[in-house]
């Protein structure tokens, strides 16, 4: 069973995504902040992190510059969900280690279709 | 011997006193020894005397004595008495014997004699009558009181010795021994006599004797003396002698006379050597005097020759020195003339004129001289060098002097008059004047006149050339000098306006490589102040841009875009960066001055941005908020909607979905009308309709509103004073004021609680505090409490929803209103917000006083 973590600090957001890869039969965790999410990616092994920018403790990027320093999990899948969609951003991003991205709003329907290309 | 004697000086004197000493010391002894034996026989002689004496002495006390004996045996019968009397006999006779042997004078003898027949006489007559007397006066025989002669006559022993005839019968006087008894006193008395008479002349001998001794004492000592006297001085003054003779010849000597020692030299003792060596010696001193004198004749004529050739070098120099002296003038006179030269053309010819007068007069040899300046008006201004007034006056005034003449002229004037003899010179002098005319090479107008005097006499054909020369310098120097001010003038202006515009300028010029900048670089760039101006003044450009570089933070595009001026890729476009780390954003752009086709220099200008740049980097920085804010709800709200559009979902989904795009699209709205809130008041655009307001009830209404809309927080009003709480406010923008520090008063203590609002009056303004029993604000979040999009990030605050500009608008509108809002909080224990308004009453007063 694929593996997916969400973290995002939006409840209505995570409420959609949830909702909406939960009806494609992932098996998903969820982070309200950015501490937490560090924390799970630590402990579990995702097939794909799924990361919001702006998150209250730590950000986005600072989660996955962190993470891309943790033994094994340099290979881990990051999608980034963000509202930051300038190109800056997309580059800044793409250093750091975030293999997708993401920019809000998004549709559902796409982000699943995306999902389930990566994860195959 | 003789020769012994010779070789040394002292031993003759030796030898000579040796001699005398032996000879005192002989004679001394030999007269105490004859004086010795003289005193000693004189003292045997004493002593002899002396025993003889004592003997005689002796002698007659014996004698006495035994008459005694004999008289007390006579008269007292005492045989004891005779007895010791006859005793005696012995002893008298040892005495007389002694006299006999030892006495050889004849008077001794004689003496010795007498004695000797008293002896007899005594103890053959005396003693055997006297003893038988008294035997018959013992016996009874004779009983007479008073020894009687006859009675003594009649006895046995005097018969008998009357019969033997030995002694004589007086019948008187019975036996006669009286008379042997005187005989032998006599005797003895003349004996004693004699004796002192002889022991007299022994001393009167001795005494003679005692002082023949000292006379011979003295008399011998004398002679020694004399001795001295006759021998040895006469030899030590003739060895003196000789020395002297060796030290006035070594005096002659010294004084160059010719000295004889010849009889001397003969000698072998040390006067001989000494004046063997001393003769050599003024030899030698005559040999080297001689040597020396010729030596004397040869350098006096060297010497005279060389007197002969240094005046021959006097003379040279004496002449040199007149050519050098002349040499000098002419020098002088040229320096001066190069400095008059110089003067004019320096730019400082204007305050240069006493000098250039007086270094006029001073080539021209003149007395006194002026620069006299005629302006467009004709009125004259002058500069003098020695110039009197009397003279000046004369000058300018008079219709003769010869600055009128050559005015009128329009030429060089001279003149020569006889001066009264007051004044400068006690006597009549002549006074030599010229005028020389300066033209204005433009119009050819009369700019000024020079002015020179001399009294000597008149001024050379050489002096006219120099004046005239001068005066066509001075011309030229005259007009330079007004394009001079002109251009200075012009300078400053540029300068003042350089220096006014906000704008940072420097200028290289390209010729001479100087760098010109305006005041407000020294402002952009406060570090050139520590350097003194004069050694900017002095720097190049490379130097100048060094300093600069320092202080920029983006040093590379700096040096990169500077690079470039001086070469064929000219930057036409602009280069940004900032200095002293981001605290002051510059643009920088370069212009080429060309002029006549060829550059002359470059200009690069700064312009401070730094206002701009930070109003774009808010500006976009508030738009990429907002687009951040808003992209949340839209994800939400577009989402959704596609979920329920291209999905097929079970009814109470569709019912939650469609509550959360409701919900979502109301906080777009709210976000929406903040952030144009936001965006009027930053703008300054935000217009308050001010009114007089009493808020009191305004506050009232809205706890009650707010009261009925939440059922576990309480609210009370704190008004306790009976004055109006009167603002001068917009009462749209206080309510939404209000408003919004109650609905954070609600929404951060979700658990309920008490809300209270105090209204109070203060001096001058009216303070509303709006205190909550809520989760708190923790205290690091207090300084960014106010700041756009600014929310406390904890799990307290994060469930309870916001934009972030709540608190942003509150400050905004309670600063428009020129008041103060801050806020007390202690985390999990409640916050309160104090908000200060000027009074009504304050704040109308002050918009009067204040000019809009």
């Amino acid at each position: 069973m694929v593996k997916i973590l969400l973290a995002e600090d939006e409840e209505v957001l995570r409420m959609l995504v949830m909702d909406t890869l939960e009806d494609e039969g992932y098996d998903i965790d969820e982070a309200q902040d950015g501490i937490e999410a560090y924390r799970l990616i630590e402990e579990n092994e995702y097939d794909l992190v799924i990361v919001d920018h702006m998150m209250p403790g730590m950000t986005g990027l600072e989660v996955i510059e962190k993470v891309r320093k943790l033994p094994g999990r340099q290979e881990t899948k990051v999608m980034m969900l963000t509202a930051k969609s300038q190109q800056s951003d997309r580059d800044c991003a793409n250093e750091i280690g975030v293999d997708y991205f993401i920019s809000k709003p998004f549709s559902p329907l796409e982000l699943v279709k995306i999902i389930g290309g990566i994860v195959k | 011997m003789k020769r012994w004697f010779k070789q040394k000086l002292g031993r003759d004197i030796m030898v000579v006193l040796y001699s005398f000493l032996v000879i005192a010391l002989v004679g001394s002894a030999l007269t105490y020894v004859y004086i010795e034996n003289r005193l000693e026989a004189n003292e045997a002689r004493l002593r002899q005397l002396d025993e003889r004496v004592n003997r005689l002495t002796t002698l007659w006390d014996e004698w006495q004595a035994d008459q005694y004996d004999t008289r007390g045996y006579l008269l007292f019968g005492d045989t004891a008495s005779l007895e010791r009397s006859s005793a005696n006999e012995a002893k008298f006779q040892q005495e007389i014997n002694w006299f006999k042997t030892q006495v050889q004078t004849r008077q001794g003898e004689l003496f010795a004699e007498d004695l000797q027949q008293f002896h007899d006489f005594y103890y053959d007559v005396i003693i055997p009558v006297t003893y038988e007397y008294a035997q018959a006066q013992q016996d009874g025989e004779v009983t007479e009181t008073f020894i009687d002669a006859q009675t003594i006559a009649e006895l046995p022993t005097a018969q008998r010795l009357i019969d033997q005839g030995l002694v004589q019968f007086n019948p008187q006087r019975g036996i006669d021994i009286l008379g042997p008894i005187d005989e032998v006193e006599s005797a003895l008395g003349e004996y004693r006599k004699l004796m002192a008479s002889e022991k007299e002349k022994v001393y009167i001998e001795w005494r003679q004797n005692n002082n023949m001794l000292q006379f011979l004492w003295i008399m011998s000592i004398a002679s020694f003396a004399v001795l001295i006297l006759l021998f040895v001085q006469p030899f030590l003054r003739r060895q003196t002698r000789l020395i002297s003779r060796l030290s006035i010849a070594s005096n002659r000597l010294l004084k160059g006379e010719i000295v004889d020692l010849s009889d001397q030299m003969k000698r072998e003792d040390e006067i001989g050597t000494m004046s063997r060596s001393f003769h050599k010696m003024a030899e030698t001193l005559r040999d080297n005097e001689r040597h020396l004198i010729e030596k004397n004749h040869e350098l006096q004529a060297q010497q005279e020759e060389l007197i002969a050739q240094q005046e021959e070098l006097q003379a040279q120099q004496q002449e040199l020195e007149e050519i050098l002296e002349q040499t000098q003038q002419n020098e002088q006179h040229l320096a001066y003339r190069n400095e008059l030269t110089e003067t004019l053309a320096s730019r400082d010819s204007l305050t240069a004129y006493p000098e250039i007068i007086e270094k006029l007069v001073t080539i021209t040899d003149s007395e006194v001289g002026a620069l006299v300046f005629v302006d467009e008006s004709g009125t004259y201004r002058v500069t003098s060098h020695g110039l009197n007034d009397t003279l000046s006056r004369q000058l300018l005034d008079s219709e003769n002097s010869v600055l009128t003449r050559a005015m009128t002229l329009k030429t060089t004037v001279h003149s020569s008059k006889q001066v009264a003899s007051d004044h400068p010179l006690p006597y009549p002098y002549y006074m030599f004047e010229t005028a020389v005319p300066v033209h204005d090479p433009t119009d050819d107008s009369i700019i000024a006149f020079i002015y020179l005097v001399r009294y000597k006499d008149r001024f050379t054909q050489t002096q006219m050339g120099d004046i005239m020369s001068f005066a066509r310098q001075l011309s030229l120097s005259l007009l330079r000098m007004r394009l001079f001010e002109e251009m200075k003038r012009e300078k400053g202006k540029t300068e003042r306006i350089l220096d006014s515009i906000r704008e940072a300028v420097v200028y290289i010029d390209h010729s001479t490589n100087d760098v010109f900048v305006n005041r407000p670089l020294y402002e952009m760039f406060p570090e050139l102040s520590d350097v003194s101006s004069q050694d900017l003044e002095e720097e190049t450009w490379e130097e100048w841009r060094n300093r600069l570089v320092e202080t920029v933070d983006q040093a590379e595009d700096f040096t990169k875009y500077t690079n470039r001026l001086f070469t064929e890729d000219f930057p036409h476009d602009s280069v940004s960066f900032s200095i002293r780390k981001g605290e002051m954003n510059l643009q920088m752009y370069a212009e080429r001055i060309i002029v006549g086709g060829l550059s002359k220099g470059t200009l690069l200008v700064f312009r401070d941005i730094t206002s701009e740049t930070e109003a774009e980097r808010l500006k976009s920085e508030f738009i990429s908020t907002i687009s951040h804010e808003l992209r949340t709800p839209l994800s939400s709200i577009y989402g959704f909607t596609e979920l329920m559009v291209k999905k097929q979902l079970p009814s109470e989904k569709q019912a939650k979905y469609l509550e959360t795009i409701h919900s979502e699209t109301e906080r777009l709205t709210h976000l929406v009308n903040d952030f144009l809130d936001v965006q009027r008041m930053e703008s300054g655009s935000q217009m308050y309709d001010r009114e007089q307001l009493d808020i009191e009830p305004v506050v009232r209404d809205m706890l009650t509103f707010y009261e009925a809309s939440s059922l576990k927080h309480e609210f009370e009003l704190i008004a306790d004073d009976a004055r109006p709480y009167e603002l001068f406010v917009d009462c749209q923008k206080f309510k939404q004021l209000m408003s919004n520090l109650l609905s954070n008063a609600v929404k951060y203590s979700p658990r309920g609680g008490k809300i209270t609002v105090e209204l109070a009056h203060h001096e001058q303004i009216v303070s509303i505090k709006v205190k909550d029993e809520g989760i708190g604000i923790p205290s690091d979040a207090l300084d960014r409490l106010f700041d756009k999009f600014y929310r406390v990030d904890n799990s307290d605050s994060r469930e309870i929803g916001g934009t972030g500009l709540g608190l942003p608008i509150c400050q905004e509108i309670v600063r428009g209103h020129n008041g103060q809002i801050h806020v007390e909080s202690i985390q999990h224990e409640g916050s309160t917000f104090i908000v200060e308004i000027p009074s009504y009453e304050y704040a109308v007063q002050e918009a009067e006083t204040t000019p809009v």
